[in-house]
């Protein structure tokens, strides 16, 4: 009993991590192919049947009333054993999420199957044609990216890409630099609401807050964000402008009545503001992140800044060494602290 | 809305794949101070083969600034032959390294011969709640080409104008494709051209070995770069930070998934590393059922070091009991020593009807503690 602990431990623990007893090969198609067995001999009325009421699938009676398998080797019904069991569920699925008739393949493949479906070829655990073999004719689709041309509903499927674009890994941080070149395919299964949902000006709520019963969903505001955000928006300066205008932390943290300190209003600690360049801790922030003082600062509290930074104020210079731009002096924000008629 | 109905109404009817559909979400988010209700109405499909049409309007109290506002309501239409497309109305873009844009304008693409793509836009930047403008507006365009069956690159403009004055004037290059049945590349490059330097780079890599795959990714952002040119903080310098590393993710088992990130940042002078594992074991064939635990390290100054769990559990065919706790430890205690966060939901889906109800509760810098109760109504119309 003791020795059989283990073995039932590590049965259990194979179970649960979903490795299964070994499963039925898939069905011989390439056998029966070099024999000289046309497709339809088994798959009956492919050729003059929409596709819809039953697959196009044999059974068992197919094997053995067509003389080729009249005296099976034992009992047990054909395909249990010499078929992928889910092959059925297979072939319903692509029904339901693919805009695809046979019939009006056949003619034009000249009643050869194997134009589209090459993987016979080559085994037989890949008889599905890939995409690929349908933009053999169908460039113009792939050309113009219209996975709908053939693909029924993929946003409501859920479908994933599996070939290229795949979603796995950390998706959610690369699909900005994907999208960049593919913004047309993406737009084929996400609809505008689903990039307005985080990209849109004025969401009401963010994306992980609507979706509180989903917690497998990826998201960059996930769990205790509202905790972490000063720390997060430090360590990536400019992450939160890639969405957020820079006036979001202010009306958030007005609305709320925060600061980012205890006990003060402002967020700032003491001393921030110093007198040399030594003591001096505004500047080196704001050139670090100039992205999180306009989130306050910004629109009308600029001033605060022109007030020392103006020419010929206390402040003294911000730009950098090797400042340049190509802003007109007397345009924003030169104009704030260069009044018109001062030397650049 | 009004636009999408009479749009549906003159529209003739005829066969499509995917139905016409309108999601209608109630909900209420509750503490003991307040109580904020929300109602999230998404509307969309296609009408024919060339035409689509969706809309997002939301309305609720106490959520923001705005009681309600319309995010989405545009119309998409392509040509039947796939040489060109548009988009009017009130939408989002995302056009080459652009960043997104969200505006009211019209979106044009046309695919010419040598499979050259060129698409241009031009519109208003959205104002919450459709408030004052006063000279704004923003233009581009991106010309593009598909490479063989495996990518594209294309280089894109944008101009802005905020109260007439130029706000951003960028040229970004984007390049991006599967380069073998293996490996995946992209990259994007987005130029300040106000004052000249890089705004925003980035480049991913990935590479699959069977049940591995392995990213490699580099990212530079210039924060005064990407902000408007008419702000006073466009002009403090150039910090730029810089992030790179690889993760790895694994299958480890059929249902068994191990992630792996391991990346460093650079901000100036400073650097820190960021690290995180991760795993998710998921309790049926189809991921209805899932646990996962995260670990995370985020190492530039000030840092903070986290864990995370996540359970997702089908109760029956209609009901799931979801929860997700988050452990947080900064560097710094100035702000508290730790910062607990937890939800358990119970969510419900039958038919055109779903529903979910949570707690909420968190120890944050804000509040000693705060318990939040969230709920949810939904429902779907589909027609035909």
């Amino acid at each position: 009993m003791k020795a059989a602990l283990p073995l039932l431990a590590l049965a259990a623990c194979a179970s649960i991590l979903g490795f299964k007893p070994s499963q039925p090969t898939a069905f011989p198609h390439r056998a029966h192919v070099t024999k000289g067995i046309a497709c339809t001999t088994c798959h009956q009325g492919l050729e003059r049947k929409p596709e819809t009421g039953e697959l196009h699938l044999p059974t068992d009676a197919t094997c053995t009333q067509a003389a080729c398998h009249a005296k099976p080797h034992d009992d047990h019904p054909c395909l249990g054993c010499h078929a992928d069991p889910d092959a059925v569920a297979l072939a319903a699925d692509a029904r339901d999420h693919l805009k695809f008739e046979h019939d009006k393949h056949l003619p034009r493949a000249r009643g050869n199957c194997m134009r589209c479906h090459v993987g016979v070829a080559e085994g037989d655990d890949r008889i599905r044609p890939s995409m690929q073999i349908c933009f053999s004719c169908h460039g113009q689709q792939q050309d113009a990216r219209t996975c709908d041309a053939c693909h029924k509903d993929l946003a409501e499927e859920g479908t994933l890409p599996q070939s290229h674009l795949t979603h796995d890994g950390d998706w959610l941080h690369e699909h900005g630099a994907r999208a960049g070149t593919a913004s047309d395919v993406c737009a084929t299964c996400h609809q505008q609401p689903f990039c307005a949902s985080c990209h849109g000006v004025d969401t009401p709520a963010l994306p992980a807050k609507l979706h509180f019963d989903d917690p497998m969903r990826a998201s960059v505001h996930r769990a205790g964000f509202a905790s972490r955000h000063a720390l997060e928006a430090r360590v990536e300066p400019g992450s939160c402008t890639s969405c957020h205008a820079p006036s979001s932390c202010l009306t958030c943290h007005a609305e709320k009545g925060v600061s980012a300190e205890k006990s003060s209003l402002s967020p700032h600690p003491a001393g921030w503001i110093g007198l040399t360049r030594e003591t001096d801790q505004h500047g080196r922030a704001a050139r670090a992140d100039p992205a999180e003082c306009a989130g306050c600062h910004s629109g009308g509290g600029e001033a605060l800044c022109v007030r020392c930074h103006q020419v010929g104020g206390p402040g003294g210079n911000p730009h950098p060494v090797g400042w340049s731009s190509r802003q007109p002096i007397g345009a924003l924000p030169c104009r704030m602290c260069h009044p018109i008629g001062s030397t650049p | 809305m009004k636009a999408l109905a009479i749009l549906i109404a003159i529209t003739p009817a005829v066969a499509r794949a995917e139905p016409l559909r309108l999601r209608g979400d109630a909900y209420m988010f509750s503490t003991s101070a307040s109580s904020v209700g929300l109602v999230d109405l998404t509307a969309g499909g296609a009408i024919n083969d060339w035409l689509r049409a969706d809309a997002v309007v939301w309305m609720g109290g106490g959520i923001s600034d705005h009681d309600a506002d319309v995010l989405i309501i545009d119309a998409h239409a392509r040509s039947p032959s796939g040489h060109g497309e548009a988009t009017l109305g009130r939408f989002v873009l995302t056009v080459g390294a652009l960043r997104p844009l969200h505006l009211d304008g019209a979106d044009v693409r046309t695919y010419l011969p040598h499979r050259f793509v060129v698409e241009a836009f031009g519109g208003a930047p959205v104002v919450p709640s459709f408030g004052p403008r006063s000279w704004d507006w923003l233009a581009g365009a991106r010309v593009g080409r598909r490479i063989g069956d495996w990518g594209s690159a294309g280089v894109a403009y944008l101009e802005e104008r905020d109260h007439g004055e130029l706000s951003t004037q960028e040229l970004g290059f984007d390049a991006g494709g599967a380069i073998d049945k293996r490996t995946d590349a992209s990259a994007k490059l987005a130029i300040d051209l106000i004052s000249t330097a890089i705004a925003e780079a980035q480049l991913v890599g990935t590479r699959r070995f069977g049940a591995v795959r392995v990213d490699a990714y580099a990212i530079h952002r210039s924060p005064s770069h990407l902000l408007p040119a008419t702000s006073l903080f466009s002009v403090l310098g150039d910090v730029p930070s810089e992030r790179g590393g690889a993760r790895m993710s694994w299958r480890a088992a059929p249902r068994l998934d191990l992630d792996a990130d391991l990346g460093a940042r650079r901000i100036g002078d400073e650097v820190g590393a960021d690290l995180t594992a991760r795993a998710t074991l998921r309790l049926d064939d189809r991921g209805k059922g899932a646990l996962g635990l995260e670990l995370r390290r985020e190492g530039a100054a000030p840092g903070w070091t986290g864990v995370r769990g996540t359970a997702r559990v089908p109760i029956d065919d209609a009901l799931t009991a979801s929860t997700e706790l988050e452990l947080v430890r900064p560097d710094s205690d100035a702000r508290g020593a730790w910062w607990p966060w937890a939800i358990g939901a119970l969510s419900w889906k039958q038919g055109a009807w779903d529903a979910g109800v949570a707690i909420e509760a968190s120890a944050s810098p804000e509040h000693r503690y705060r318990v939040d109760g969230l709920a949810r109504v939904g429902h779907t119309w589909e027609a035909p």
